[in-house]
């Protein structure tokens, strides 16, 4: 009860409330405008908030991430165009929805479903969490070390279809960590004897680069891909109240993104997919999914909301980000000296409960400014997406250029954008180069701690109890993956066999 | 799932090829400067505190996986193919040249923040580049002045962000320059 207080006390702070409105409002429009998504709008936000406190911070940061996944279901549903990657299966029933005349209560059936997502995921992370950080107490550096190498064994092994390429990105971010002054022998790796690189290779310039200049250039060599959205017709507050009709739907489907969220890396292009295709196979109707069914579009934006919340378990628990979004949001958390981890239940629990009201909040007022400001944020789906690409490039210069008045950030940065930019046009995942920026320093130094407590014995990984847990867990994710590859390649073998 | 995320990717087997390639050689090349770049710590502390091993481990890593790419890309007859035969190689090389335009443009526009101001560099770049993509009707030159304000009030205004001083600000009245230079 003492902890609840003190959660609303913080929650009643002036700036928290700020954030929470700012972020929560301006995550739905970002995700509203196809080609700006989250990643883009918290990459180029990110640096400004070191300045905030870290509840400020993060709860801005958490409301443009919730935030957009409601607002991508706008444009989605509308014009069949996906405001964030992760609506694209919403555009299967959404827009068929549209067509037929249904276009209000397709929107609030993705706004409910969205809600339920979002507080079901919200009430496992408060659930979860603390347990989790108990068990994570017992934690060692064996047990660290090994958790991290299961977050980047995790990301890899999602990327289906991609695990090679994401391998090479993980490598590639991996070895980025390394540059710099090495701080146990006060050695430099891969300096090339040039000063501004003893520092390593900051994190700002490279997420900035990766998402935001990225997608500038994207969207800058691309065609105009905004759309005429229609009128909208049919009854609004119909939808609100259906998605209970679905039950069995609903739930399952915020369960996947819940579970998926809380694995690193996994996230939700498979939870999404995952909750699809449950759903269509349990349904009554089943021929209706791709033609306007609301079980999809439920399935869909249930999972897609249940994730957020979701991801920050490993992050609060572990201190282990399990993708892209958590890893900045990690940053924010360092560069307030505020650990992660067991010891943040202990130490600052009036900080973790005032996490947890704001992003119950969030998803309230998300829900209530989505009803009343659908009509307006339709409008945005009709910007020039090339225009907008214009803003990202000037967005991303108060990041890059003013967090230490030096030309290399944002040359960096820029160099960070081509890459990415490269990599996006070939289907290359870019998400694993920033785990490995993050994750890498990490698990060097705890590999190195548990490796020195242990002597150098290597046993000690799979001696310990939660330890040979963790390196269960990778084996049997890259089991999984491995023969449902196989099955994959046979079914396709087959299918080629009768063609 | 997989299926419509290849939708959205502009692939070329050539660019591919040059991509796995670029990776196999920036992971040999970090390995065969290793002895150069890193150093071995003194002393009998263990193999595993050696500032040595994570490079090794990411590179040996790197190059491993990309060799892996290459000869999976280079198996793929058609795909050799096309990268032989230069395919849509010359077209995605200067899709590559033409993203690294914006690098000047964006370099410009650093310069340009401590001659003008924050303000108003925004929005020459804004303008400027939105008319280079062909963004030229006059409501184009009104929405970069909207945006460039709206980034302005947000930046310097509501998160206090610092700039550098901008020369032009010396020049005018010094009552001016300072409020420029603190909200502009």
């Amino acid at each position: 009860m003492d902890a609840i207080l003190a959660g609303l006390n913080q929650l009643g702070q002036l700036n928290v409330l700020i954030a929470l409105f700012a972020g929560a409002i301006s995550g739905v429009i970002i995700g509203a405008i196809p080609g700006l998504g989250p990643a883009v709008a918290i990459a180029v936000l990110l640096p400004a908030t070191y300045t905030m406190e870290p509840l400020t911070a993060l709860t801005l940061l958490l409301g443009i991430y919730s935030g957009a996944w409601y607002g991508g279901a706008i444009p989605a549903i509308l014009i069949n165009t996906p405001g964030t990657p992760v609506n694209v299966l919403t555009t299967y029933d959404g827009y068929p929805m549209t067509l037929a005349g249904q276009a209000r209560r397709a929107l609030s059936l993705a706004y409910s479903a969205s809600f339920v997502g979002g507080i079901v995921s919200v009430i496992v992370l408060i659930m979860m969490a603390q347990p989790l950080a108990d068990i994570a107490s017992n934690f060692g550096s064996a047990e660290f070390a090994m958790a991290a190498l299961m977050a980047m064994v995790l990301v890899v092994v999602a990327h289906r279809g991609r695990v090679v390429t994401a391998a090479i990105t993980l490598a590639f971010g991996l070895f980025l960590a390394t540059v710099g002054l090495e701080t146990a022998f006060n050695t430099q790796r891969f300096t090339f004897g040039q000063v501004w690189l003893q520092g390593g290779i900051p994190l700002i310039p490279v997420v900035l680069g990766l998402f935001a200049m990225s997608q500038a250039f994207v969207l800058l060599l691309g065609e105009d891909e905004s759309g005429e959205p229609p009128r909208l017709t049919g009854r609004f507050f119909q939808g609100l109240a259906e998605v209970f009709r679905y039950p069995r739907t609903l739930f399952a489907s915020s369960g996947f993104g819940v579970f998926m969220g809380i694995l690193p890396g996994v996230g939700e292009f498979l939870a999404q997919f995952f909750s699809y295709t449950l759903a269509q196979k349990t349904s009554k109707t089943p021929e209706l999914f791709g033609k306007g069914a609301p079980e999809g579009l439920i399935a869909s934006e249930a999972a897609n909301n249940a994730v957020p919340a979701a991801a920050l378990v490993p992050l609060l628990a572990l201190g282990i980000p399990g993708e892209a979004l958590t890893a900045m949001m990690l940053s924010v958390f360092m560069v307030h000296n505020v650990i992660p981890g067991p010891e943040l239940f202990a130490s600052r629990p009036e900080f973790i409960s005032g996490l947890y009201l704001s992003l119950l909040a969030m998803n309230v007022v998300i829900l209530i400014f989505l009803l009343f400001a659908t009509r307006m944020i339709v409008a945005l789906s009709r910007i020039n997406t090339r225009f907008i690409g214009v803003v990202i490039l000037a967005l991303t210069l108060v990041g890059t250029y003013t967090a230490n008045y030096n030309i290399t950030d944002p040359l960096m940065a820029l160099v960070f954008g081509l890459i990415g930019f490269i990599l996006k046009r070939h289907n290359i995942p870019i998400v694993p180069i920033v785990l490995g920026v993050v994750l890498g320093p990490i698990f060097e130094a705890r590999l190195r701690q548990a490796l020195g407590t242990a002597g150098g014995d290597m046993a000690i990984f799979v001696e310990r109890p939660y330890s040979a847990g963790l390196i269960a867990i990778m084996a049997v994710a890259v089991i999984a993956i491995a023969l449902n590859n196989r099955r994959r390649r046979q079914r396709e073998r087959m299918a080629a066999g009768r063609g | 799932m997989a299926a419509f995320e290849e939708e959205t990717a502009q692939d070329s087997a050539p660019g591919r090829t040059i991509l796995a390639l670029s990776f196999l050689v920036f992971g040999a090349g970090g390995l065969a400067l290793m002895p150069f770049q890193t150093r071995t710590a003194p002393g009998d502390e263990g193999w595993f505190t050696q500032p040595w091993l994570m490079p090794l481990l990411t590179l040996g890593l790197l190059t491993a996986v990309s060799l892996i790419y290459t000869v999976r890309l280079w198996r793929d007859r058609n795909n050799a193919i096309a990268a032989l035969t230069g395919g849509t190689l010359a077209g995605e090389l200067w899709m590559w040249l033409r993203s690294a335009e914006f690098f000047l443009w964006y370099v410009a526009y650093i310069i340009a923040l401590g001659v003008v101001g924050y303000g108003f560099s925004t929005f020459v770049f804004i303008a400027g580049l939105g008319y280079r993509i062909g963004l030229r009707q006059p409501k184009w030159l009104l929405a970069a002045l909207a945006a460039s304000i709206a980034m302005t009030l947000l930046f310097r205004l509501g998160l206090e962000i610092w700039v550098p001083p901008a020369d032009l600000y010396d020049i005018l009245p010094k009552s001016v320059g300072i409020f420029l230079q603190q909200y502009f």
